[in-house]
């Protein structure tokens, strides 16, 4: 969670430069991130660019800005590009509009929050995130860091995304109030398929290795973390309607 | 270091022979990116934009996979001491092939992109689901609101050494991947290379002249030294985004207009492969 009254400043900032054709600034938590910040502007607000220009000038704070018209406020429950999730490799969007509308702090204007619409499929989520995690975690992060022998970045990577990807099964099922912490415990309460579970759970058991002072052991452990994580991908990808009572 | 264009076939082939050393588990390798396309720019250029196909069984078998991870890890560390920029391969299993990012599917089956340097053309198998399709589709909105952050470069005065190489850093992604984008916004679905003549053709009227100044960009970064010139490409393509942007809006404005797409793509309504 951001400073609350940090972002107040800066949207008095805001506010002080275009304030008449801002309608509302938002900020977002989000379980896996610092959250963000939604800007709607008026649709009448003309050169949107020129708003933009000016919102940045007031020394945006280092998390996401959305800046949008209000007629554009259904883009935020869009997917989008998965390139450009590095180096966190964590996807704001899936969450961001349960977070925006229900934990979200209105720090300027008209609460609109009642028009962001959530997604309408939240399995294209998942699919995504399996599809960025086969594309930038197999290169960047699962064989970058093995060959350069860090194996507690392989096993630490491969905990948040299996936290990430059980949290994006969830939403799938209608939990969206989750934290990294809670979310494998909501997994195998909710999630019917008992294979990802248990593969969560030799996983979660092989961390606790993590870490031995012999090399070619914290390899081993490396390893096999990945093969679990593979197979964890390939089992979510295959699932269907997996949500329990 | 000096290297030429020769080195860049010394790694590939380099890949070719370390992948022969998996005892047949590796069906193929499929060579995309500049390589491929011989557009190399020594020193500039990068490897390895490849893709090593393993058996689905692989996975199932622990000896097997960690063999082949082995194999693999090593590869890597040897690009890595070619003295070329290096970022790692990728790996996909046989069962995979319908799951390649559909941003880049016709670039992955064009010959003018990709070319197979090891064992089986696996090209008529390639394919994407439509959540990716989806993605890619809507994507380009998403580049334009990171774009956005560019402002913050438009300041008064001289860019800072910093402030220019992360601009560069930045117009070099965007002379990648914004042709395309910009083209799957509009459900026209090239290879990287085909993108910026199918914007051109696609959007007569817009400023597309300007990927042609981020190619050089692209191509020749240490030649952009002028901070004014550097922050009016910016401009340009800010506005370029943005004309685009409205022009999508015009088309569909809604919600349900949006995700009717991905209903479409669901029901096998999929763009036609070239």
């Amino acid at each position: 969670m951001m400073d609350i009254e940090k972002l107040g400043d800066f949207a008095e900032r805001v506010v002080a430069k275009v304030g008449a054709k801002v309608e509302s600034i938002i900020y977002y938590p989000h379980p896996f991130t610092q959250g963000g910040l939604v800007i709607v502007c008026k649709d009448e607000a003309g050169d949107l660019l020129s708003v933009v220009k000016s919102i940045y000038a007031c020394d945006a704070p280092d998390i996401p800005v959305h800046c949008l018209r209000r007629r554009e406020l259904f883009k935020l429950s869009l997917p989008g590009l998965s390139l450009t999730l590095l180096p966190a490799l964590i996807d704001e969007r899936p969450h961001l509009t349960f977070w925006l509308r229900h934990k979200g702090v209105v720090l300027h204007g008209r609460d609109v929050r009642d028009a962001v619409e959530h997604p309408r499929h939240a399995r294209v989520f998942l699919e995504n995130h399996i599809e960025a995690c086969m594309v930038y975690m197999r290169r960047h992060k699962i064989l970058g860091s093995l060959m350069l022998g860090n194996y507690s970045l392989v096993i630490s990577e491969i905990d948040k995304q299996m936290r990430f990807l059980m949290a994006l099964a969830l939403l799938t099922c209608g939990h969206w109030d989750v934290t990294p912490q809670t979310t494998p415990d909501l997994f195998i309460q909710y999630y019917a398929d008992a294979r990802p579970k248990q593969l969560w759970s030799d996983f979660d058991a092989l961390r606790q290795l993590d870490g031995a002072p012999d090399e070619s052991a914290s390899r081993r452990v490396a390893f096999k973390a990945v093969r679990l994580f593979e197979n964890f991908l390939w089992r979510l990808r295959e699932a269907q309607d997996e949500c329990g009572d | 270091m000096n290297v030429a264009i020769e080195d860049y076939w010394k790694a590939v082939d380099g890949l070719v022979e370390d992948v022969r050393r998996m005892d047949q588990e590796a069906s193929s390798v499929l060579l995309f990116g500049s390589v491929a396309r011989g557009t190399v720019t020594p020193g500039i250029s990068d490897i390895m934009d490849a893709l090593v196909f393993l058996p689905a069984g692989v996975l199932e078998d622990e000896e097997r996979f960690d063999q082949c991870l082995e194999i693999m890890v090593e590869a890597c560390k040897h690009l890595s001491e070619s003295g070329l920029p290096f970022h790692p391969f990728n790996y996909w299993f046989l069962d995979e092939t319908h799951l390649l990012e559909a941003m880049f599917l016709a670039t992955n089956t064009s010959a003018r992109s990709s070319k197979v340097v090891f064992g089986d053309d696996l090209g008529s198998q390639f394919g994407s689901n439509p959540a990716s399709y989806f993605a890619a589709r809507t994507a380009f909105f998403d580049m334009r609101r990171q774009f956005h952050q560019m402002s913050i470069y438009l300041h008064e005065g001289e860019l800072s050494a910093a402030e220019r190489e992360m601009v560069i850093y930045v117009l070099r992604m965007a002379s990648k991947y914004a042709p395309l984008l910009a083209c799957i916004a509009l459900n026209i679905w090239p290879d990287v290379v085909g993108a910026l003549a199918a914007l051109q053709e696609a959007l007569p009227d817009l400023d597309t002249d300007l990927f042609l100044k981020l190619r050089t960009v692209q191509e020749h970064p240490d030649t952009m030294t002028d901070s004014e010139e550097l922050k009016d490409i910016i401009t340009r393509l800010m506005n370029f985004l943005e004309e685009l942007n409205d022009r999508l809006l015009s088309r569909l404005r809604t919600n349900d207009e949006w995700w009717s797409l991905y209903d479409a793509l669901s029901r096998g309504d999929l763009p036609a492969r070239s």
